[in-house]
């Protein structure tokens, strides 16, 4: 072994006289994990309380905002772009006045509607004494 | 006691934890410097190790296993905190056999190791301090074997060069 590995041979005894100032054991199986543990299940109910806050805060607002609208498809707006026709002309030549009653010769009598009127026989109902 | 650890048994988990705490501590000391960030990293290392028990396939040595653990706690630490400036504190040792030319010399051989890049010092402490083999430094410090070798041959030849000769070589 050469000299260097000797010093360092000489140096661990000053290295194994160094303790664990405590007991580890205790600290760790005791004290730490129900700290840890209390801290996490905190820590979850924080976050889960932010949670539930921002949800409230920001769900009248979105279901304003962001529901998607059905698309509205207008029946008139095709009508309304149709063009307007044209106004007939108005026929030239044509009297307005009325025909005299000359012009077609004798009318065949037409008969009073109450002469042609009859009434149907009644039917005759059927009796007891039958 | 392996076994009833990790099955969840809490006895074993504490006698498995009293056996590590102190290599642990040694460990990240070593690598980082300040007893209140080594243990932190030692208590982090012991936490990850619960964790992990049940995977554990017993492949290495459980203390091997570990070591790797805390190894890679004080890696990450050092990614994400300050620079360390002195890692290393091992105080040489105090006996009356002890002649006072070599306390010099350990003293300024640890400052040696100080200075080392992190891998090379990482691998100083697993193989002469923690008398880990050539093999479970590797596995501890999740690395090839040949790569364990060469980093140990730059830091043993760094140390060579920087390190004074003896009084009686020197005069």
């Amino acid at each position: 072994m050469s000299e260097l590995r000797e010093q360092l041979r000489g140096l661990r005894a000053g290295y194994q006289a160094i303790d664990y100032p405590g007991d580890l054991a205790a600290e760790i199986l005791s004290d730490r994990r129900p700290i840890l543990l209390y801290a996490s299940w905190s820590a979850l109910a924080a976050v889960a309380a932010i949670v539930a806050v921002v949800l409230l805060l920001n769900v009248p607002r979105r279901g304003a905002d962001s529901v998607p609208m059905a698309p509205v498809h207008s029946v008139l707006a095709d009508d309304a772009l149709r063009p307007i026709p044209s106004l007939p002309e108005i026929p030239t030549g044509v009297s307005l006045v009325p025909p005299s009653m000359q012009e077609y010769g004798t009318l065949a009598p037409v008969p009073p509607s109450y002469q042609s009127f009859s009434l149907p026989a009644f039917p005759s109902f059927p009796t007891s004494s039958n | 006691m392996i076994q009833a650890a990790r099955s969840g048994d809490a006895t074993a988990r504490a006698r498995v934890l009293a056996e590590l705490q102190d290599p642990w501590f040694r460990v990240c000391l070593s690598l980082l410097g300040r007893r209140d960030l080594a243990r932190e990293a030692t208590q982090e290392a012991a936490m990850r190790c619960l964790r992990q028990l049940p995977g554990f396939a017993g492949q290495s040595q459980l203390r091997t296993w570990a070591i790797g653990i805390a190894i890679n706690v004080c890696r990450e630490m050092r990614r994400k905190g300050p620079a360390i400036s002195r890692p290393l504190l091992i105080e040489p040792a105090q006996r009356p056999d002890v002649r006072a030319e070599t306390v010099e010399r350990q003293l300024w051989l640890r400052q040696l190791i100080e200075a080392l890049p992190a891998r090379q010092r990482e691998a100083i402490v697993l193989r002469f301090f923690e008398d880990l083999s050539l093999e479970e430094t590797a596995q501890a410090m999740s690395c090839a074997l040949g790569t364990v070798k060469a980093t140990l041959h730059q830091a043993l030849r760094a140390l060579r060069q920087r390190i004074p000769e003896p009084i009686e070589e020197r005069v």
